[in-house]
């Protein structure tokens, strides 16, 4: 970066049908003047201006001749990437050629990532290597192939996949075939669009700001129309992403439904609704771009989608070998996109008690105007060897708690609470959710609970939360009070609802 | 504009198996077979990879056949062990061999010529009026446009359809239930068009992964036609009143695309500017806007959301639920 001030240049924050537009500057360190709402019509950048967003979207292909680890490093990296992944197929599974093919052609992927880490797998990795050229071919545009594994059949695989292009690397278990299974997902999502930062390179580099500031670990969550993000920074800079494409509460709504089920979904409404009415409003909004919800029903039913879609990106994110406990146990979380634009805080805060289900101390944060993810996206294009501290100011001045989250996983713990303007005791029950009034820096001790520290209670003050483990009834008698139970105790429900 | 005269390009993906397809520049009806090919059993590696091919990838050969010549200059033929459609060539030469278990086909959705053509996909250009939905499920169809309710606001009725109906294009007015897709089905009704369809009824219909993308499929299911979305939607006049001049009229509803072709005459419907759609404050539904609209500034929904509105009818709308029949979604 250039030392001294240089005219204003605009970065939109894209949702899906209109973008935020936050003007800044770039003065050694990146600070945000104003913003406006664009809309589509004008909503074309600026000379040289950005524009975050989350790209097209990418089908892969995953064709696996190496062992369950290999698999496993391959999906989580796909899920760093932000791949959608449209279809699997191991050289162990039995399955003909023209099954094969005819399966790789049905899913028309834009990138096959073809695994051969186990170099006793080279014929089966031949096989699948032979499948994709009879599926995909003559495909239009042909799909890229990334080749990892073991030298010798990685050779023999180019021989064979000659008529397209083929990309090796090394072992996705390993960093640098992670970084370069990443890279090549985030190019094609990019496309020619220099001036796009792909939503999750934002993010990553908000929650690496966020953990230096903090000095402890950090989680943005992120929910847009189409995609889910979970992204964890320690303050040392690494980062652990999960970015489930395809996923949301807009375009993405169906799939989340889809795959979590109508049930899941439906349970987190606080009154009784019946599913295909519910399914209704979901295809509508899937079909419909940044919808606002009007009706006290649409809004409900973007949280519980929300819900789930955290829920299910979590979900994914075990099932490819992410662990996702350091996820819930960041003393710093800050939500993005949707679920930071609900119309009450206490939205946002039930969302993050819920989906994310935090199991440590922590402050929940919440970017309701797009800054903090405009200065990750900054941060991400920043030339300077820390990218993290050219955004550090403005993060920290704009970055403000909502509430201070403390889960309490015993029977009855009883917690003593000293604030500024005293201390107390709280004797918890089991199941209950609490909030306590109380304002500025709070520390905490919980007596037959593991939890002791302190944090900065925001406006919705602090937060007991004993609903360990949280389940929720299967019979809508029971779930409905309860699910409402808990709306009520933070104040998330509008006046007009039934 | 909700119905359009004009050239339209329409793209038929080809499955795994294909034995034969038409060439650029052939003619072709809605309905005519572009594609054709194999439902292929477990395949079979050929031994050897021959020197010369003396039959194509692709081709159909009986067992005992030459396919191809190995072995030098004193070689041997290679001959089909099975009867079967030989359906790939590896990279080193060797040659599969698959048998043939079933047949299929890819028609045409529209009436045209053929752009491009491999064994992936096949494209075909042609002139017709077309009226885009946002989501169309089951295979490609072909028949003459029924019009099966009185009026746009009505739903289409089981009782309405009956045998006499097979081979149509059924056009149901707001909505077509699950009852009628099925029965419509049962009666060999070629496909059913409506302003919505409700979701869960196709889900009953086409299962519980389909989603509101739309579902296009090869096998014997039942073809449907969303126009505005799903719930009830009941169709604007300047949508409806054309069909009501295409009656009896052959089209065609390409699901891929969610598009309906009808082959009619550049000047046999006047097309007329279709108002702009609504969503409803619970997103359970679809309306034409009748009447103007004012615009209110920010506004307050009962959801608490503060956002720009318009007054629709009579009542705030957020600008956002308010869009063009025709915007892409």
């Amino acid at each position: 970066m250039t030392a001294g001030a240089t005219a204003p240049a605009t970065i939109d924050v894209g949702h899906e049908a209109w973008a935020r537009r936050w003007t800044y500057r770039e003065d050694g360190r990146f600070t945000l003047e104003a913003a406006e709402l664009v809309r589509p019509e004008d909503a074309a950048r600026r000379d040289g201006g950005l524009a975050v967003g989350s790209g097209r979207a990418v089908r892969v292909a995953l064709l696996v001749a190496g062992d369950d680890r290999a698999e496993a490093g391959a999906r989580a990296a796909l899920l760093a990437g932000g791949a959608q992944l449209v279809a699997t197929l191991r050289a162990g599974d039995r399955g003909t050629l023209s099954e094969r093919a005819a399966a790789l052609r049905a899913a028309r992927p834009d990138l096959a990532l073809l695994l051969a880490t186990d170099g006793r797998g080279a014929e089966g990795a031949t096989d699948l290597a032979e499948a994709l050229r009879a599926g995909c071919g003559r495909q239009q545009p042909a799909p890229g192939v990334l080749v990892a594994g073991e030298p010798r059949t990685t050779l023999r695989l180019h021989r064979v996949l000659d008529e397209l292009a083929v990309e090796v690397l090394s072992d996705p278990r390993r960093d640098d075939g992670h970084a370069a299974i990443v890279g090549r997902c985030r190019e094609l999502r990019r496309g020619a669009d220099e001036g796009l930062v792909l939503r999750d390179e934002a993010l990553a580099a908000l929650a690496r700001a966020l953990a230096r500031i903090a000095g402890a670990a950090a989680v943005a969550v992120d929910v847009t129309g189409d995609l889910t993000s979970v992204v964890r920074a320690d303050p040392g800079g690494r980062v652990a992403a999960v970015h489930a494409s395809g996923i949301g509460v807009g375009r993405g709504a169906d799939l989340v439904v889809a795959r979590a089920g109508l049930d899941r979904v439906r349970r987190w409404v606080p009154w009784p609704v019946d599913g295909p009415s519910l399914l209704e409003r979901v295809f509508n909004r899937a079909r419909w771009p940044d919808a606002v919800p009007a009706g006290v029903s649409a809004l409900v039913l973007e949280i519980a989608l929300a819900h789930e879609a955290i829920a299910h990106a979590l979900e994914t994110a075990d099932a490819a070998g992410i662990p996702s406990a350091p996820f819930r146990d960041a003393p710093l979380v800050v939500l993005c996109g949707r679920p930071a634009i609900l119309p009450r805080p206490a939205q946002t805060l039930l969302l993050a008690l819920d989906a994310i289900v935090p199991a440590t101390l922590c402050s929940v944060l919440r970017d309701g105007s797009d800054a903090l993810v405009a200065l990750g996206a900054l941060s991400s294009r920043a030339r300077d060897a820390d990218p993290a501290a050219a955004i550090a100011v403005e993060v920290e001045a704009r970055h403000k708690a909502i509430a201070l989250v403390a889960p309490l996983d015993a029977p009855r713990p009883t917690v003593r609470i000293r604030t500024e303007a005293g201390a107390r005791e709280e004797r918890v029950p089991r199941g209950a959710l609490t909030v306590i009034d109380a304002k500025g820096t709070v520390e905490l001790e919980a007596a037959g609970a593991p939890l002791r520290g302190s944090g900065v209670a925001g406006p919705l003050g602090l937060v007991l939360d004993a609903r360990r483990p949280l389940e929720l009834p299967p019979r809508d008698a029971e779930r409905v009070p309860l699910v409402r139970s808990w709306y009520d105790a933070l104040g998330a429900l509008p006046r007009m609802s039934p | 504009m909700s119905w359009r005269y004009g050239r339209w390009s329409v793209e038929h993906a080809v499955p795994f198996g294909a034995s034969d397809h038409l060439a650029a520049g052939d003619r072709v009806s809605a309905g005519d077979v572009v594609a054709r090919g194999g439902q292929l059993g477990t395949p079979v590696r050929l031994a050897g990879p021959p020197d010369e091919l003396r039959v194509s990838v692709g081709a159909e050969v009986r067992r005992g056949t030459p396919i191809a010549r190995r072995g030098g200059r004193f070689g041997r033929p290679l001959t089909a062990p099975i009867d079967g459609l030989l359906v790939h060539r590896e990279a080193d030469g060797r040659l599969w061999l698959a048998p043939v278990l079933g047949r299929w086909e890819v028609r045409s959705a529209i009436d045209g010529v053929v752009a491009r053509s491999d064994d992936a996909s096949v494209v075909v250009e042609g002139d017709a009026w077309c009226l885009e939905g946002v989501a169309a499920y089951g295979p490609d169809a072909v028949g003459a446009l029924v019009l099966a309710v009185d009026a746009p606001v009505d739903e289409l009725q089981p009782q309405r359809i009956d045998v006499r109906s097979r081979g149509a294009i059924l056009v149901g007015g707001a909505r077509v239930a699950a009852e009628a897709i099925t029965r419509a089905y049962a009666c060999g009704v070629a496909a059913c068009v409506a302003g919505a369809m409700p979701a869960g009824g196709l889900r009953a219909v086409y299962g519980e992964d389909v989603g509101a993308d739309g579902l296009a499929t090869r096998d014997d299911r039942p073809t449907v036609l969303c126009l505005m979305g799903f719930g009830t939607a009941a169709l604007p006049d300047e949508v409806f009143r054309p069909f009501v001049a295409f009656s009896g009229k052959r089209a065609a509803v390409h699901t891929a695309s969610a598009r309906l072709f009808v082959f009619a005459p550049p000047h046999d419907a006047v097309a007329g500017a279709a108002p702009a759609l609504v969503l409803a404050d619970d997103h359970g539904g679809i309306r034409p806007l009748t009447g103007d609209a004012a615009v209110l500034g920010p506004q307050v929904f009962p959801s608490e959301v503060i956002a720009d509105a318009i007054l629709a009818d009579g009542a705030p709308v957020p600008v956002a639920n308010v869009i063009a029949f025709d915007v892409r979604r």
